[in-house]
């Protein structure tokens, strides 16, 4: 079902990890994947490169598991583009894994800052 | 739990086109846009359009991937499961024969039942208000009551005499040899008194049909009346059939009519209808003791059932 979870090269996201910094940033506001894959470079400070053509079927899944709501709207440049919004079961599944994010990560940092 | 995945799938399993032509543009608009964006940057069209693939990635094998994520898996694991259970019930031979023999006999024994009860359903007669329609029989004491018909003296009685009924008719069926023709055949025919077929409301499409002098025993007309069956099957719809003579058994007959499609009379079965007058010869129509047949009536508008039996 295209849950891949193998092994992913440095600098890369893991396919859990990208939905759950696709959800952040539906939940400033709809956009469409070009803008959604831009935000999370710039906002990353280039650190984090989506390999763009990986956040469509990252975009699909979550619209299928419902958190995720698509709409066909017009793009700045007046072009026909599909925009994502977050749903309510969306945003409760943002915070779940935004909670399990930090605590894994500061653990991980516990961990390494042991001697 | 989380219905979205099944409900999203279904729509997606109706909407494939749709599906197929969104997942298009989406892409195509992405890669325009990263396309605009190298050539602002000063990239030649050509070069950028080729760096904005490479950005992407492999664009087939993506799009694949959202396709996947839109199956419906349980579908296409259809014929899986299909060819599973076709193996496993092999394995266990009795078992699956006697699921067989319970669904058979199930589904076999519904059936019979429910075909039996739509032929038994009573249908409504096709006659003109059939609910004031009823059958007249006399009987007759022996040493216990028989029921035996009417007679035609009773009949003529019964008919000046009765209160409670618009009219009457006597009619009984019998086979006839139609000959003269190339091919004699046995027709089955009734004998109706005239007002017959205004009692069942059924006009002919083609003549008439008896008046009361030609139903007159004295002096009866040698006329006939002809079914729409009989007409099409032995005289090729012959638009000059009234007029025309025909034998039945040993006398010759003046079709004068032709009833409408799917009338066969209150026998269910007649092609032909002669004139009660010709039922049997003078001597027979004027004995009392003479008892066969059964006489149609129509109850007055106003006269219950009940009424005319007392």
């Amino acid at each position: 079902m295209g849950d891949a979870r193998a092994k992913t090269p440095p600098g890369e996201l893991m396919p859990g990890t990208l939905d759950m910094l696709i959800l952040k940033t539906l939940s400033r506001g709809a956009m469409h994947g070009y803008s959604i894959a831009q935000f999370i470079q710039q906002a990353s400070r280039d650190v984090l490169r989506v390999e763009e053509g990986a956040l469509y079927p990252a975009l699909h899944r979550l619209e299928v598991r419902g958190l995720l709501k698509a709409e066909w709207g017009t793009s700045d440049n007046n072009r026909r583009a599909k925009f994502y919004t977050l749903t309510a079961l969306g945003r409760r599944e943002l915070d779940e894994e935004a909670a399990y994010w930090e605590r894994v990560a500061a653990a991980v940092t516990r961990v390494m800052q042991t001697a | 739990m989380n219905f979205h995945p099944a409900w999203h799938r279904l729509i997606a399993l109706l909407r494939r086109q749709r599906l197929e032509r969104d997942l298009d543009e989406e892409v195509a608009f992405h890669l325009a846009m990263r396309e605009a964006d190298y050539r602002r940057g000063g990239a030649a069209p050509a070069d950028a359009r080729d760096a904005a693939r490479r950005r992407f990635g492999n664009v087939t094998y993506l799009k694949e991937q959202c396709r996947d994520m839109w199956t419906f898996h349980p579908l296409e694991t259809l014929s899986q499961d299909i060819r599973y259970a076709l193996r496993t019930l092999r394995r266990s031979p009795a078992f699956t024969l006697v699921a067989i023999f319970a669904l058979a006999v199930g589904i076999g024994s519904n059936t019979a039942i429910f075909s039996m009860l739509d032929a038994a359903r009573a249908r409504a007669l096709p006659y003109r208000d059939p609910g004031q329609l009823v059958e007249l029989w006399g009987n007759v004491q022996r040493t216990r009551v028989e029921r035996r018909g009417a007679s035609y003296p009773d009949f003529r009685d019964w008919r000046s005499r009765a209160n409670s009924f618009e009219e009457m008719a006597a009619f009984d069926s019998q086979l006839l040899t139609l000959n003269g023709v190339d091919e004699p055949e046995r027709i089955s025919s009734e004998f109706v008194s005239a007002p017959y077929f205004a009692l069942l409301g059924i006009q002919p499409v083609r003549g008439r049909t008896f008046s009361a002098a030609e139903d007159d025993v004295a002096k009866p007309a040698l006329v006939m009346v002809m079914s729409d069956g009989l007409w099409k099957r032995r005289f090729g719809s012959d638009p000059d059939i009234v007029g025309r003579a025909l034998r039945l058994n040993t006398r010759s007959y003046t079709v004068i009519g032709v009833m409408p499609p799917g009338f066969k009379g209150l026998s269910d079965t007649a092609d032909v209808w002669l004139p009660f007058a010709v039922y049997a010869p003078p001597a027979g129509m004027a004995e009392r003791g003479n008892r066969g047949f059964a006489v149609l009536a129509r109850l007055k508008p106003d006269v219950t059932n009940r009424r005319r039996t007392a």
